[in-house]
């Protein structure tokens, strides 16, 4: 099975991985890393390896971190490899979907397929004149 | 020359990264960005990292110390972020030819030997003293890792650096 490493700052990824297990319960193959204020890129570059080791290359890594060209993306960047691939900018619908679509026979391209179109489309405003005025 | 007030320079442990960004290229509307470090400029993979966070609209430059002062000077007219990871960087640049009024310093984290200035900012005393020489050399050195006032380096009598409000 894919295994799923999320890297963000701050407490970020811990919160998410908690938070979805809240909503789909506990995971499989799941981490996370984060980098606080003191931190600096190669302590976090040695929190992702360390985790990758724990999920293992061998059937795949996908890492999803908060923000494109933030430091958490940038040093996952340099770790990617044929079988480890990211998603910056990544969300709670794709972080959910990701975690349910995974099998032992999925591969990492039919689990980021559309990812950018899927995270755009779960990201709904609710005007109050949509939800209370009958504009819908 | 980077005598131009559309032409910032920040030193930044993290070189790219999300507060840069999100927030310093939309604030200072820079039009072009240059990531001056050696390590960055001898890797392709991490230049194209950088390419393909930063927004297409801004021209991008990932350069070694040694081509700072030619990289600034091309891009003359253009709006300009330079960033580089280290205070020795910068004097390196300085020694080559590269020219900048006005220094900021983003973020240098804590480390063994290194004195806390502010929460984002520790210097060893190598340090202190290269950014003395910055200013003596008639630099303006401030600090500003967030939106908000910055803090300015003065120095004491002693040669103390002193930071205030500026």
């Amino acid at each position: 099975m894919i295994g799923i490493l999320l890297c963000c700052h701050g407490t970020m990824a811990q919160g998410f991985k908690d938070a979805a297990e809240l909503i789909v319960g506990p995971q499989q193959k799941f981490e996370a890393v984060g980098i606080g204020p003191a931190q600096g890129r190669h302590d976090l570059k040695k929190a992702l390896k360390a985790a990758m080791r724990l999920l293992g290359t061998d059937a795949g890594i996908l890492i999803l971190t908060d923000l494109p060209g933030g430091t958490p993306c940038n040093e996952a960047a340099m770790l990617l490899g044929p079988t480890v691939q990211m998603v910056a900018g990544f969300n709670m619908p794709i972080l959910l979907r990701v975690l349910l679509g995974r099998s032992d026979d999925t591969t990492l391209a039919q689990l980021t397929e559309d990812i950018s179109t899927y995270g755009g489309d779960h990201i709904i405003h609710f005007t109050y004149d949509a939800v209370h005025g009958g504009a819908v | 020359m980077t005598s131009d007030r559309r032409h910032y320079l920040r030193i930044d442990n993290r070189l790219l990264h999300g507060q840069v960004v999100q927030f310093w290229i939309p604030y200072l509307e820079i039009e072009h960005l240059i990531i001056a470090d050696d390590l960055a400029a001898a890797n392709p993979a991490m230049s194209t990292v950088y390419r393909m966070a930063v927004p297409r609209r801004i021209r991008l430059s990932v350069v070694s110390i040694i081509e700072l002062a030619q990289a600034a000077r091309e891009e003359n007219a253009l709006p300009t972020l330079i960033i580089l990871s280290d205070i020795f960087d910068l004097a390196r640049a300085f020694m080559s030819g590269f020219h900048c009024p006005r220094i900021t310093l983003g973020n240098i984290h804590s480390a063994i030997g290194r004195n806390r200035i502010t929460d984002t900012i520790y210097l060893t005393p190598e340090e202190k003293h290269a950014l003395a020489q910055f200013h003596r050399d008639g630099r303006v050195v401030e600090i500003q890792t967030f939106p908000g006032e910055p803090l300015r380096l003065s120095l004491g009598k002693s040669g103390a650096l002193e930071w205030e409000r500026a």
